[in-house]
């Protein structure tokens, strides 16, 4: 079901929103930093863009921090853009469907925030990162920070990308890669060949977390780099 | 800078983005599928425009322009208003 009428969507937003927080506030979260710097950074230091599969960004929440979201222009954007403000976090509006080089452009102007993209979304194919997040990173400067999620205990939507909806009182698991900084003025066969690696980097932690996440081991840390578990 | 010389320095950029300098950029050439480029190597466009012409083109803006012409325009228009540096 699609909602249109502005009074819906708001009325909507503020009931999910609510539910999200409680919800929330129920999980366990247990994360590794593969860089050993805890992540989401002050942007004051560096803006990073944040990348999370479309099917765990319901895990987004959990963080308060100074990010903006990169929402399709589609109704159901208007709708994930109310419940980040109630989150208090920005929406940049616009997908490689509709819009995209206007939200692009609009994520090249200086700000104090980072950019959290999910690079299989709007549509998909699941866990397939589309080249627009390597030419926003070659576009802006800012690296990239991979997000990996597993759940010990998850319903999963019958949806395109099997979005992941924790049980509440479960564990996450949350693997952060290192940045990645991408060059600037990239061509498009090097888009490509870029693309192809932070994939295949990003399928590799995402199966480490569900793995950690199975009972499997902890994603290995570099030394002196110590997990850190979260409440 | 005159409007000839202006579509030269888009040529140059557009081979900057693709690759692929333009033989003719006539107004009505639409700037993705006219100039094979998708709405990224678009985006990686005007921020080169920006960057050489020291001018900034904002999002409903960048929605209102899709052909050669109409950046041209858009660029003569934000020149003209430049502060004038003696």
């Amino acid at each position: 079901m699609k909602l249109r009428h502005p009074w819906a969507i708001r009325f909507s937003a503020f009931a999910l929103a609510g539910l999200a927080k409680g919800w929330i506030a129920t999980l366990k979260f247990r994360e590794v930093f593969l860089d050993g710097i805890v992540h989401p950074i002050s942007p004051a230091s560096r803006r990073c863009i944040y990348a999370v599969w479309h099917d765990s960004i319901l895990m987004v929440a959990k963080k308060r921090t100074n990010i903006r979201f990169l929402i399709s222009q589609h109704a159901d954007g208007e709708l994930a853009t109310r419940v980040c403000d109630y989150f208090r976090a920005g929406a940049v509006r616009g997908s490689s469907t509709r819009g995209g080089a206007s939200a692009l452009l609009q994520m090249t102007r200086p700000d104090d925030g980072h950019l959290l993209i999910t690079p299989d979304g709007p549509r998909g194919p699941r866990r397939r990162l589309q080249p627009g997040i390597i030419r926003a990173a070659s576009i802006t400067g800012m690296p990239i920070v991979l997000a990996a999620y597993g759940f010990d205990r998850a319903w999963r939507a019958p949806s395109w990308d099997r979005m992941a909806v924790p049980c509440p009182g479960s564990t996450v698991y949350c693997v952060v890669s290192e940045m990645i900084q991408v060059p600037a003025g990239l061509s498009r066969p090097a888009v490509e060949q870029w693309r192809s690696d932070i994939e295949h980097r990003f399928l590799e932690i995402t199966e480490s977390a569900e793995r950690w996440a199975a009972g499997g081991p902890r994603p290995v840390v570099p030394p002196a780099r110590t997990e850190r578990q979260a409440a | 800078m005159n409007r000839e010389a202006m579509k030269q320095v888009l040529a140059e950029l557009v081979e900057n983005e693709t690759g692929i300098r333009p033989d003719n950029l006539a107004d009505d050439t639409v700037l993705t599928e006219g100039l094979g480029m998708d709405s990224i190597d678009l985006v990686g466009l005007v921020v080169q425009i920006e960057n050489r012409f020291k001018i900034k083109i904002d999002t409903v803006e960048l929605r209102q322009v899709s052909t050669v012409g109409q950046i041209l325009d858009l660029l003569q228009e934000k020149l003209a208003l430049a502060p004038k540096v003696a």
